[in-house]
């Protein structure tokens, strides 16, 4: 036995110390969530309006279309659970802030990071609970995998490892105010047939299950909601729900079930709070092709632009 | 955490046999629970009642007729719990859709039942048990956590192998003692069963899903390499857990029995059952073949017995027609081979001794692999109509051209079909003996350590195994 425990603790201590020296560099690598932390701390004194929400705003609204001062503190995969605890975090260190343009995607009221079993084939978004962690210090638990890039993300850090240092491509695509241009039109699937085939894909993935779990999370987020907005109304603060758009065949598949439910949360708050007002362009028509890296993103150059002039005339009134 | 902390424990603090056993209850207990704690009530009747009928047949010795009563009864209430819990809906559905062609609504039977996770495995067990000692093959055993121990042993709990009382039971019974390199072995077995999971068949799984969702855009080709990828997304996930599972029970003193034995190297269906989930299939030979008259009946009974245990085998994966027609799809493979007498042509390896096997060798096993390959279309499929258009699309919009996904799944399916084929008379693909280049340490560890890293480097999106559902 004590030569078995000997070989075991000998063969893992080179593993053990490239797991650290690996975990170690991956941690220089820039990365949007270290970006966006930067963002609400070193401009934090000058933040007005803030967008927050998943990729669907932090790709999708170019905060230089909308008055100054506007920042898109959104991230890619960030749900409602996150969305709160970030502004929870961030509110009082935030001194002019005046409007909040929160993004809502069409399955945001059915996720959470720490659930799987809502979606099809979904899985708990491990990595992004560890990021959020290690670069935004905020966390709902004390896992040890949820405290290591390399434990939680596995082979996705290899490949971040890889095009950071070996390939020396860009990690991270923020401007300076926020807006991720990953998704620009340049980045566009060529094959239009190819990304046009995706969309039933898509909307497969973020169409919740009829199950209890999906109906838990969505009666939680909405207390979420509920929790955002009444810590707006204690700062003064404007919360505007915004549904961004979606491409033709993306809101013509979706279920019809799932997206009056959707309205009716986001109703739900609006009416309660009046300090709450909510648009919505789900299906707007304005949009074209050009407009859309895929069925429910916009592309960051183009299509992002495009939305936030339509959202300073219509929030903004200019 | 968890395996190394109870292999700590039960050979550093449970020494003796009793704490061992009921150390092993306790983990698995804790580790079934980690899931749904509610399941661990039906896993505790179904051990208890086999238990208990185990000690009243010993009490009833010589009484054959109560003893028929008393197995007949556990066995049933086995099957009852299993039948409720696994196909309750799949009757209730077909039943309700029976009656609504007569214009009749019975919507109320269906029930919102969740499946316990490996109830098929354990039941198995459970009733193996019984059968034995009914036909005493076995003396049932009056150590009740010994007993418990053989149900709920947490490396094959959830997906197998599916032990026999005859083999695992003693083991519970009789002191166990650490063999060093029983347990390296056993290490390297579940370092190869982790290769196979998160490298082949998790990187498999993402293809797979997107071909099956998509098939019917995709053209044909791209049709057959989806086939192909879940071919081994199943291969290498079940096999997988089960390395990693008989590897683990090694460390603790425990041999499971083997589960899988590169059955795509098979040169007709019949060897490829004697290769594939072995566990299941003897099972189903010995506790259904045999005792319904086996092969020592007239043809058609045979034909009929065998017809029978292959509907069963699919009837046993889940509650769906696409499993049975799997079942039988096998079945209509197997009986040329029967009829012609030829079932039990190939007993030994393939090409053994040989580096590459003949041109008659190599044909056979590739077109047994493509019959199998057609038979995982239809297991895939969610529905009978989803396979058959697969399979349609397949060859009427057949024609070679670029791989639309999973290229790298392929690189990975010709490191695992090279590796096990210079391994096939081994155990396992990385069952290496310390001679040639392998006596060196250096060597061996080199392979571990880059085996190790590829599992973490190339590891597909994290799928659930699939045969826990089962």
């Amino acid at each position: 036995m004590k030569k078995f425990l000997k070989t075991v603790c000998l063969f893992s201590l080179p593993l053990l110390l490239l797991g650290i020296g690996f975990e170690y560099s991956l941690r220089q690598i820039p990365n949007p969530f270290r970006f966006k932390r930067y963002l609400l701390e070193e401009k934090g004194e000058q933040i007005k309006t803030m967008i927050i929400g998943s990729s669907v705003v932090d790709y999708g609204i170019d905060p230089s279309s909308l008055p100054d001062s506007t920042y898109n503190l959104a991230v890619s995969g960030q749900w409602f659970r996150y969305n709160k605890a970030q502004l929870e975090k961030y509110i009082d260190s935030l001194p002019h802030l005046k409007n909040i343009i929160w993004g809502i995607a069409y399955q945001a009221l059915w996720s959470d990071e720490y659930e799987s079993g809502v979606f099809y084939q979904d899985s708990k978004q491990n990595e992004n609970i560890a990021y959020y962690s290690i670069y935004m210090d905020i966390s709902f638990d004390h896992h040890l995998i949820h405290r290591s890039e390399l434990l939680s993300a596995g082979k996705i850090c290899v490949e971040k490892w890889s095009k950071h240092y070996l390939q020396h491509e860009k990690t991270m695509c923020c401007n300076s105010l926020g807006l991720d241009h990953t998704y620009d039109l340049s980045e566009k699937e060529e094959d239009e047939k190819k990304w046009l085939n995706a969309i039933p894909r898509s909307i497969k993935m973020h169409t919740a299950l009829d199950n209890e779990k999906a109906e838990r999370i969505y009666q939680q987020n909405i207390q979420r909601m509920h929790a955002v907005a009444k810590l707006c109304h204690d700062r003064g603060v404007k919360l505007y729900l915004v549904i961004p758009p979606t491409y033709k065949k993306y809101y013509e598949n979706v279920e019809e079930g799932q997206l009056q439910r959707m309205y009716l949360a986001i109703k739900e708050v609006a009416d309660k709070w009046d300090h709450v007002s909510w648009y919505d362009y789900f299906k707007d028509n304005r949009f074209v092709e050009d407009d859309f890296h895929d069925g429910n993103h916009l592309t960051s150059d183009v299509g992002a632009v495009k939305f936030g002039n339509i959202l300073r005339k219509d929030i903004f009134k200019e | 955490m968890f395996l190394p902390i109870v292999f700590l424990l039960y050979w550093f603090v449970f020494r003796s046999l009793r704490w061992q056993n009921l150390f092993v209850v306790a983990a698995s207990y804790l580790f079934y629970g980690w899931w749904d704690w509610r399941f661990l009530i039906l896993i505790a009747i179904t051990t208890f009642c086999s238990f208990a009928s185990g000690v009243w047949l010993e009490k009833c010795e010589g009484q054959r007729v109560r003893q028929k009563w008393i197995s007949a009864s556990n066995i049933l209430l086995n099957l009852v719990i299993l039948c409720i819990f696994k196909y309750y809906n799949f009757f209730g559905e077909n039943l309700a859709e029976l009656f609504s062609a007569f214009g009749m609504q019975l919507d109320w039977v269906t029930l919102d039942i969740l499946l316990p996770v490996g109830i098929s495995f354990y039941t198995f067990q459970a009733l193996s048990y019984t059968i034995d000692v009914y036909q005493h093959k076995i003396k049932p055993t009056r150590d009740v956590v010994a007993f418990f121990a053989f149900i709920s042993f947490f490396p094959q709990l959830v997906a197998g192998p599916i032990e026999r009382a005859t083999h695992l039971l003693p083991q519970f019974l009789a002191p166990r003692t650490f063999s060093y390199e029983k347990a390296v072995d056993g290490m390297r077995q579940i370092l190869w069963g982790l290769f196979k999971k998160m490298v082949v068949a998790d990187n498999c799984a993402v293809a797979v899903n997107l071909i099956f969702d998509e098939y019917q855009t995709l053209d044909g080709f791209n049709l057959f390499l989806g086939a192909i990828f879940f071919t081994f997304q199943i291969y290498g996930d079940f096999s997988g857990y089960s390395d990693i599972a008989i590897g683990t029970a090694r460390l603790f003193g425990i041999q499971l029995m083997r589960n899988f034995n590169f059955p795509y190297f098979s040169r007709d269906i019949a060897e490829f059952w004697r290769r594939w989930h072995i566990s299941l299939t003897t099972w189903f030979r010995d506790y259904i073949y045999i005792p319904l008259g086996g092969s020592r009946c007239g043809k058609w009974k045979v034909a009929r017995n065998t017809l029978i245990i292959f509907l069963v085998s699919g009837f046993w994966h889940g509650a769906n027609w696409t499993f049975i027609c799997w079942g039988a799809f096998h079945a209509l493979l197997f009986f040329p081979l029967f009829m012609l007498g030829k079932n039990r042509k190939y007993q030994d390896v393939v090409a053994k001794g040989r580096l590459l096997p003949s041109v008659k060798e190599a044909c056979q096993m590739v077109f047994t692999f493509l019959l199998a390959v057609i038979g995982w279309i239809i297991f895939r499929a969610e529905t009978i109509r989803q396979a058959w258009d697969y399979m349609i699309c397949m060859v009427t919009k057949f024609h070679i051209c670029m791989p639309e996904y999973g290229k790298k799944a392929l690189v990975y399916i010709l490191i695992l079909l090279i590796v096990e084929w210079l391994q096939r008379e081994k155990q396992f693909g990385l069952q290496l003996e310390l001679k040639g280049m392998f006596r060196y340490r250096t060597v061996r560890w080199g392979i571990y350590y880059l085996l190790f890293i590829v599992s973490l480097v190339l590891a597909g999106q994290q799928e659930e195994f699939i045969y826990f559902q089962f």
